[in-house]
């Protein structure tokens, strides 16, 4: 028998050779310090031009370590989102990768031009995570990335270790891209973002070294913004965020006053809260919110016996409390015609087109919430 | 003592054809098409997936009765019947070849490279397909045998580290409208996926083998549906910006804000599945060829190089191939995949009752 010169699997490896040149040509040789890693992106401007400012790691140490790190501000600006992402990377001189941007803030002026267009195109284009976090600035979003906090320096990192931590506290609205998304497309398609306070600090009041030197601040994330598919449409302010909290989210965090017996103002901690929305007519929802509160601090009888939860009336007042939160919410929200709750979306799920047929397009004046609250104390 | 008898390259045990089975079906359902389905029918694309599975798994039974009787190749029907069938599917195993190929690509270029150029990714697929188009479904499903545990390790990891936030309530209402007939019609070239089976022939020598094949189908029509269920649920109306779905089941789990911590096996266990989707279509094509004209190696490397340069060439970006699929090219698609597989069962159905009657009649 003829012998072959070349046994048919030895071709593999050529063809793997070829395969591996091929492929390896794509990677352009882009590595780690050949990037700038954008850890926080704010949008400003709106008109005309898009305004960009990055927050980017600077890696040291061949990028191993996440210590020793400096973080830079770069800004640019283009008329599209794409092209001052393009003018950004020309001005650090390297590529920018967003992979690692955890939030993005907004400017009042850009939320105020309509946020969906830019929001749509990092959505599609993949160009962060779809858990990346939203925030408004109460006005330019650049400014936040200035500012000297004395606890985290960092103020993406900040903002993120904020919203983003194991504690759902009450008031805190989170937004995360995909989220607003789904908010986007449902009946009627209100938004939010949680609204950056900044803080001037006492000298000294957080760390010793907060008072030497220049002055530091602190973020607030205790007010919502409130958008409509067009744009920014109003500020919710602490309590009307509470409201919107308690009835979105589940919570494991926050506080609530009450007078005791003793007409002594005190202050209970919301151990576990969550709501549910249920439709009962084709006009009315029901908001079920089941809290578990604690007192915050120890209470003790005149004989000295420590008391367990929370008495009757305190029970009773914070009932009305967040009763009184989540209404006014939705009450100043439907004056400025924002279905913050979704409401339109839960009985449409419900009845179908028979809600659409007996409510119309403005439902929202139609549509009754009623709220009933259970406390449980511990 | 018994021996198992060696089978050809264009033959196929049931377990073998059920791991095929689910892969050629579920790796382009579950990329783009969510996106398509989301943009036409909103929430009620779910019911249009479950329709349009419905209707795949029920002409499955005629591709596989088919398959089980030698493939159409050596059927006893009429030469122009089988000729005429074998031209229309070998036509449509290309032009799905051509749009799957596009969509892979795309996926490539964005998910695995930093604007990975078409031609490079086009020039690292070609080889690899040509091969295993040439040789034949058994190599094929032998690849599938393999890479289906890949696959299922992925799957097992995603779902035990679920942390699903989403709002199953979001695909209701169900009310059957005309948008859902349109999402049905308009995307006819993402279905009909086991035409390419019609070609090849099951070996096996029992009936309850032909049990995984069964179980893979049940198993196929609760992925696909369940995944844009899931979809909708964690994205809702967004669903319908999303390009890439496959890519985002981390999203459905605990580890999606560790970046990359899942993306990376789910992005090559689908090009995997993208390579033997690819790899039956070719495959495919090649038998349906020969059946006219020998050379097999020929062909295979012919239709390899023709379906890149189209990409490449002709096609050029994604949106030129939707808007081309979901064209009235679509109907061609409702031809060679479901016309085609039920004419031929019906023909040899006929054919087969003919024949013993004659049989049975005295000379």
């Amino acid at each position: 028998m003829k012998k072959k010169i070349v046994s048919r699997k030895w071709l593999v490896i050529p063809l793997l050779f070829v395969l591996f040149v091929v492929l390896g040509n794509l990677s352009s040789g882009i590595n780690l310090l050949d990037r700038a890693i954008v850890v926080g992106l704010a949008v400003d401007g709106g008109g005309e031009e898009i305004e960009l400012s990055a927050q980017i790691i600077v890696p040291k140490n061949g990028g191993v370590s996440s210590q020793g790190n400096t973080f830079a501000v770069y800004e640019s600006k283009g008329a599209t989102l794409q092209e001052a992402i393009e003018n950004l990377s020309t001005t650090i001189g390297l590529r920018a990768s967003f992979a690692h941007t955890d939030v993005i803030l907004f400017g009042s002026d850009f939320l105020r031009s309509g946020t969906a267009d830019v929001l749509e195109y990092i959505f599609k284009s993949d160009l962060v995570r779809d858990s990346a976090l939203l925030v408004a600035a109460a006005y330019d979003a650049k400014d936040l990335f200035k500012l000297k906090l004395p606890v985290n320096e960092v103020v993406s990192y900040h903002l993120v270790e904020m919203l983003n931590s194991n504690r759902d506290e009450a008031g805190q609205n989170p937004m995360t891209l995909h989220k607003y998304f789904y908010n986007y497309y449902t009946l009627g398609g209100t938004n939010y973002m949680p609204l950056v306070n900044v803080l001037k600090e006492e000298k000294g009041s957080i760390s010793p070294d907060s008072g030497k030197g220049e002055d530091t601040y602190r973020l607030e994330l205790s007010k919502t913004v409130v958008l409509s598919r067009e744009g920014y449409v109003m500020r919710l302010d602490r309590e009307d965020s509470k409201g919107l909290s308690y009835a979105d989210k589940r919570l494991n965090s926050g506080t609530l006053g009450y007078r005791d017996e003793d007409g002594v103002r005190r202050e209970a901690v919301i151990l576990d809260s969550k709501a549910m929305f249920e439709a009962v007519a084709e006009d009315e929802v029901k908001l079920s919110v089941v809290t578990m509160c604690r007192p915050a601090e120890k209470a003790y009888s005149e004989h000295g016996e420590q008391k367990g939860g929370l008495d009757v009336g305190a029970v009773g007042q914070i009932k009305g409390q967040i009763a009184a939160s989540v209404e006014a919410c939705f009450e100043h929200c439907r004056q400025k015609d924002c279905d913050i709750f979704a409401l339109g979306e839960v009985l449409y799920r419900k009845y179908g087109e028979k809600f659409k047929v007996r409510c119309g397009e403005d439902y929202l004046d139609k549509v009754r919430l009623t709220v009933e609250v259970t406390v449980f104390t511990k | 003592m018994r021996t198992r008898r060696s089978i050809t390259s264009a033959e196929a045990y049931p377990s073998q054809i059920a791991v095929l089975a689910f892969m050629a079906s579920v790796t382009f359902k579950v990329l783009m098409l969510p996106r398509y389905f989301a943009g036409e029918c909103g929430r009620q694309s779910w019911i249009a997936m479950s329709l349009m599975m419905l209707l795949d798994t029920a002409m499955f039974a005629f591709v596989y009765k088919i398959a089980c009787n030698g493939g159409i190749r050596n059927l006893d029907i009429p030469l122009w019947i089988k000729n005429s069938a074998i031209a229309i599917a070998v036509a449509g195993c290309l032009l799905k070849a051509v749009l799957f190929y596009s969509e892979c690509i795309a996926y490539t270029a964005t998910a695995l490279f930093d604007e990975g150029l078409w031609r490079l990714i086009v020039a690292g697929f070609f080889p690899v397909l040509a091969y295993v188009a040439y040789k034949g479904l058994n190599v094929l499903a032998r690849t599938a045998q393999v890479v289906i545990w890949l696959v299922g390790a992925v799957i097992a990891i995603n779902v035990l580290l679920a942390d699903f936030q989403g709002d199953i309530e979001t695909v209701l209402p169900v009310v059957p409208s005309v948008r859902l007939a349109s999402a049905c019609d308009r995307y006819l070239f993402w279905f009909g996926d086991f035409t390419p089976f019609m070609f090849f022939s099951v070996t096996s020598s029992s009936r309850k083998k032909h049990a995984p094949v069964f179980v893979s189908l049940a198993f196929l029509f609760v992925f696909t549906v369940g995944f844009v269920i899931a979809l909708d649920s964690v994205f809702g109306g967004g669903s319908a910006l999303i390009s890439f779905a496959f890519g985002k089941l981390a999203i459905f789990n605990k580890l999606s804000r560790l970046l990359g911590a899942l993306d990376f096996p789910v992005v090559c266990v689908w090009l995997l599945m993208a390579t033997v989707k690819l790899s039956l279509l070719l495959s495919a094509a090649c038998e349906g060829l020969t059946h006219f004209t020998g050379g097999r190696g020929v062909w295979a490397v012919f239709l390899a190089a023709a379906a890149s340069a189209v990409c490449k060439l002709a096609v050029g970006n994604l949106a030129n191939a939707h808007v081309f699929f979901t064209g009235r090219i679509r109907y061609f698609a409702a031809v060679s995949e479901y016309v085609v597989p039920m004419a031929v069962y019906a023909a040899y159905e006929i054919s087969r009752r003919v024949k013993a009657r004659r049989e049975r009649l005295p000379a």
